[in-house]
């Protein structure tokens, strides 16, 4: 967000208030940098809950079938068997690693979008300057 | 200046912010350790109340009612504990067990503490390179700044200027003018070897009085060279421009000074003449030791000049030959040496064994024959390729091919005294007219070399000659060593030669 902030701070500079904050450059750039941010903390829930789920399938090694196996739903602790456990809990990580995987797709376009925008607002802003200095070169 | 001021202003700025975001995440790191010790401890407390908890089979205690109330009551069922595994898990197990999860949960734990660790002492050696950076920018660190000062100074240049008449060929004022710089980066050198960025600034008085004294060596040397000068091999004083001369004495006593000065410097020195052109030919050794001179660096600023190839003296006769002035002398005296000792010595070969040039191989590596030093012909000369069947490559090996055959026998040695009293003083660029007088013949190099024993082929050119015995293979060895650097010098050299014929 702070990106964009300077970014608004820069645009008006350079173009003033002829330029209509709607523009579409702008819009696109806003959107893309919440989009990153989203996609960002978005990931950082999947590692924390990958993390997770590999030390509860570890523990779930170091029980044996004598224990019973609860798994809270809701309000309810709901009995579950140990393998069966251990299976939901392997199909929850794989779940969770191509989460990631396509987090970090969605990251990597996102940046590169991003990156576009900025090299527009930088080549406009290089002809800002150059239609300024003309008229100060004139006068 | 103003660009200097404002990186100065941006640097202490932009390093206050690194070490900023350094501190930052420091803090983050140590916060995260706080944290991840508390559980550490808590799964510590946590064990102990599990190995006493099965001790008993119920215990009293104030069971808390919400948030404000506790009640009296009982705990019991003290082995059976559900334990939450992650991830809304819940597993029933004994003390024991639970003791296991316990300890393999705090094996986690350990491991994150430890990652935390290592970033945070990474995070502030990085902080310290950022201060130490900042302090070695603002003070006398080991780095240093490497400036290049172009200056127009008149220093004295004693004989008549040269005036250019090609944009290739620099007026030679500037050699005057970098003297002074070179000394003080001799200076420099030798008195900031600790570092002390205040000795950088020389006063003018010591440039002046250095430029003075050097004069005056070089008007001692050039008397020398004219009295030497008598030899085929006598340099080049007279018709080369003063300052190349004055260059190359400075060159030569610059780095007399700075062996006195710095031993390690000395090559240094003596090759960081300035020549303002980075001139194609570069000696080997100006080459290296320019590197070491922009190597060099320990002092905040460094003066750094463009090298300059030692002055191209003209070494007698209608030969081509372009040797660096030091080495000029060098061979001049062994030419002299020879001369004396080449009859009868044979042991005249241990004299000159250092080798400083190319051309020294030759001068090194002699046969013997007849009880007189017969130096090895390189390949390249005509005279080794008397019979083989390509071409010669240079202009002053087909004039040795062309005098060969038509002057032979003592007019040829006459032909080269003649040449080389002639040309004493002319500087390289009347060798190709010169050459080409007797010959009119210009040949390429065909592509082939055959590779011939030498001897029999400079057996009866040296027998016939002895008294140019020295010069000529002088000479040839300044031609092998030169003829390399010959070919660009050319186009040069027939302009100058068209503006000396003026003359």
């Amino acid at each position: 967000m702070s990106f964009f902030l300077f970014l608004h701070r820069c645009f008006c500079k350079v173009f003033g208030s002829t330029v209509n904050m709607d523009s579409p450059v702008m819009i696109c750039c806003m959107c893309h940098i919440t989009d990153v941010s989203k996609s960002m903390s978005a990931r950082q829930k999947l590692e924390a809950q990958l993390t997770e789920n590999n030390i509860v399938k570890e523990e779930l090694h170091l029980l044996d079938s004598q224990n019973t196996v609860y798994k809270l739903i809701g309000p309810v602790l709901v009995k579950q068997d140990l393998d069966e456990a251990k299976a939901t809990v392997g199909k929850r990580l794989e779940y969770i690693n191509g989460e990631i995987q396509r987090y970090e797709t969605l990251l990597k376009d996102m940046e590169r979008k991003s990156e576009q925008h900025r090299e527009v607002l930088a080549s406009l802003q290089q002809e800002y300057q150059r239609a300024q200095g003309i008229p100060v070169a004139k006068a | 200046m103003a660009g200097n001021m404002n990186a100065n202003y941006d640097l202490p700025q932009g390093v206050e912010r690194l070490k900023e975001e350094h501190r930052k995440v420091v803090k983050d790191c140590k916060g995260q350790i706080t944290h991840w010790k508390k559980v550490e401890k808590d799964y510590e407390s946590l064990q102990e109340r599990l190995v006493t908890l099965p001790d008993k089979l119920s215990y009293d205690i104030m069971v808390p009612f919400g948030p404000l109330a506790f009640m009296p009551g009982k705990l019991v069922h003290t082995n059976e504990l559900t334990v939450l595994l992650g991830d809304n898990w819940f597993a029933k197990c004994s003390a024991k067990q639970a003791e296991t999860l316990v300890e393999h949960r705090k094996k986690h734990v350990k491991n994150k503490l430890d990652d935390l660790h290592k970033v945070m002492k990474n995070f502030q050696s990085r902080a310290g390179f950022t201060e130490d950076l900042e302090k070695m920018t603002n003070d006398n660190g080991d780095f240093v700044d490497i400036k290049e000062k172009v200056e127009e100074e008149e220093a004295g240049t004693k004989g008549k200027h040269r005036v250019a008449h090609k944009p290739k060929s620099k007026p030679k004022e500037e050699y005057v003018v970098q003297l002074e710089e070179e000394r003080e980066e001799e200076e420099e050198e030798a008195e900031g070897e600790d570092g002390e960025s205040s000795k950088r600034v020389l006063s003018e008085e010591e440039l002046w009085a250095r430029l003075d004294e050097l004069e005056r060596m070089e008007d001692e040397q050039d008397e020398r060279d004219r009295m030497d000068s008598t030899d085929t091999n006598g340099e080049d004083t007279s018709s080369s421009s003063s300052e190349e001369e004055k260059e190359a004495e400075a060159g030569r006593e610059a780095q007399v000074n700075g062996q006195s000065q710095c031993e390690n410097q000395a090559s240094v020195s003596h090759i960081v003449q300035v020549n303002g052109i980075a001139k194609p030919q570069h000696d080997e050794e100006a080459k290296e030791d320019d590197d070491e001179e922009e190597e060099g660096s320990s002092l905040p600023t460094i003066y750094f000049c463009h090298t300059v190839e030692p002055k191209k003296v003209r070494i007698n006769t209608g030969k081509n030959t372009t040797l660096k002035f030091s080495d000029r002398k060098e061979q001049k005296q062994q030419g002299k040496r020879k001369k004396k000792n080449g009859k009868t010595n044979s042991h005249s070969i241990q004299e000159h064994h250092k080798i400083t040039s190319p051309s020294d191989i030759y001068r090194v590596f002699v046969d013997v024959l007849n009880g007189e030093l017969v130096p090895r012909k390189s390949i390249l000369k005509s005279r080794s390729r008397e019979n083989s069947v390509c071409s010669d490559t240079s202009e002053s090996s087909t004039a040795d091919f062309e005098e060969r055959r038509t002057f032979f026998g003592r007019a040829q040695s006459h032909d080269d005294a003649t040449h080389s009293d002639a040309s004493d003083g002319i500087t390289e660029e009347d060798s190709p007219s010169i050459s080409l007088y007797p010959n009119g013949r210009f040949e390429a190099f065909s592509g082939t070399v055959v590779e011939k024993d030498p001897l029999p082929s400079s057996i009866p050119h040296l027998t016939i000659a002895p008294p140019a015995l020295p010069t000529i293979p002088e000479r040839k060895q300044e031609e092998v060593s030169s003829e390399v650097p010959q070919e660009p010098i050319k186009r040069v050299s027939k302009f100058k030669a068209a503006r000396l014929q003026q003359k």
